[in-house]
């Protein structure tokens, strides 16, 4: 009867510990997205801006 | 996480332990360009607003509306169901996800979605000038600060009628009431969610959002809404924030516009939320001391709205011209349309299954009154004269 107890805490402990990883890992991936999606977009405008800065439309 | 051990020479190969970048979370371009190719080719072919490229599957739809006799006078494709470009990179990618299938070389490059939605999402204050933040900045604040927190609220009410148990309550509640996916993810932690939960929380959300981008356009055109009324409908009502921006832009340009823009107030939102959510299911003996604010605010902050802010300002004080204002509209536009391939590639419809019929009942019924709440907010907003 312990031991089953025991083994069902451990489950929930490795249970736990996965999400947290996973949540952990995720949240590094969102992160970095964002800094990715804000070069992408200021050199976008900046490029855009240039291009009619020069008159090529 | 792994770490990387350096051997220096200099101090006579003795090993350092360095933590790897942040950067490093990224997949490698060698892995991620089959899957970026696959969306810009199916982007281009679906047909993408300002390129007059003509073998697009828009050419095609026109075409057979044209052909066609029309129905009530209208076109079936572009007019009875409202096919656009939103549509049609969306449906095909779910088509070809879920029926031809995706090569596993795609999954990588697919992850980058997310990415162009942002980058989408910071060009878009490049549309905006002061006027639309006192035009909209009040009633949109109002009502998402009564969304969010209400729709949390409800949820919670749900939850304890249903029985679902804390963890899976503040899991649906953050799910529906911020931005989808990431606010699940966000929040399993801290309330000790299990596995299968956040799965199940994140399957529930993603078809119910995948529902209202495809109903509440016949929604608003039914009921005749403005398009900032729909773009704030939208904001409020739909769970995730790449649905969000479909949906709005899937009723009109000004509509997706006005979305975007409400969205950026939802998703400042997020750790507040968070933490409401947090206070409110979970019972005093299972809150962690760990968890502060200050914590919350620096891991959940999207710092992305920093390069909206910065475009926006720079728009606002028309650094540049407007046709280069409306060049950046029309790129923005085609990194919405790669984001909406991508979003379509990534949807699998067995995970309706995998939401059980309990979940997508409580999902549907909870995510359904958050609507009429908003519907309700918006008709109060328009008797005042707050909206059109």
């Amino acid at each position: 009867m312990a031991d089953d107890r025991d083994k069902n805490g451990d489950q929930i402990y490795d249970d736990l510990k996965k999400v947290t990883e996973a949540a952990e890992s995720k949240q590094l991936r969102h992160r970095v997205d964002e800094y990715v999606a804000m070069i992408i977009a200021l050199s976008a405008v900046f490029i855009l801006w240039f291009l009619q800065f020069v008159g090529l439309y | 996480m792994a770490q990387d051990i350096i051997y220096d020479q200099a101090a006579g190969e003795t090993p350092k332990v360095r933590n790897p970048s942040s950067w490093s979370a990224l997949p490698n371009f060698r892995k991620s360009w089959p899957g970026l190719l696959a969306m810009a080719t199916i982007a281009l072919l679906c047909g993408l607003p300002g390129l007059d490229f003509f073998l697009t599957l828009d050419t095609l739809l026109h075409y057979i509306d044209a052909v066609l006799p029309p129905i009530y006078g209208k076109g079936f494709f572009t007019d009875l169901l409202h096919f656009n470009y939103v549509i049609t990179c969306l449906v095909v990618g779910i088509v070809i996800r879920n029926v031809i299938g995706v090569p596993h070389s795609w999954e990588s490059g697919l992850t980058f979605s997310g990415v162009f939605m942002n980058v989408g999402i910071i060009m878009l204050g490049s549309q905006y000038l002061l006027r639309d933040l006192i035009k909209l900045g009040t009633i949109s604040i109002i009502i998402m600060v009564v969304m969010v927190f209400g729709g949390a609220l409800i949820f919670t009410f749900m939850g304890r009628l249903f029985k679902m148990g804390d963890s899976m309550t503040a899991l649906l509640a953050a799910g529906f009431s911020m931005c989808g996916v990431s606010a699940c993810i966000a929040i399993s932690p801290m309330v000790r969610a299990k596995s299968e939960e956040v799965a199940y929380a994140i399957a529930v959300s993603v078809t119910f959002g995948l529902f209202c981008l495809f109903v509440l356009p016949f929604v608003g055109h039914w009921l005749a809404m403005s398009d900032d009324a729909f773009g704030l409908l939208s904001a409020a009502g739909v769970p995730n924030s790449n649905q969000v921006i479909a949906t709005g832009f899937n009723y009109s340009f000004e509509a997706g516009r006005v979305a975007g823009f409400t969205n950026i107030g939802r998703l400042v939102l997020i750790p507040a939320g968070v933490l409401f959510i947090y206070f409110m299911t979970l019972g005093k003996e299972l809150r962690s001391s760990s968890v502060s604010f200050w914590q919350v605010l620096k891991e959940k902050f999207p710092v992305f709205i920093f390069g909206f802010a910065i475009v926006w300002t720079l728009n606002c004080l028309k650094v540049w011209p407007v046709p280069a204002s409306e060049a950046m509209g029309r790129v923005m536009e085609w990194f919405f349309a790669l984001s909406f391939v991508g979003l379509g590639l990534q949807t699998k419809l067995a995970d309706l299954k995998k939401a059980g019929s309990m979940g997508l009942v409580i999902g549907y019924v909870a995510g359904s009154l958050r609507i009429v709440l908003c519907l309700v907010l918006l008709y109060i907003a328009i008797k005042m004269g707050f909206l059109t």
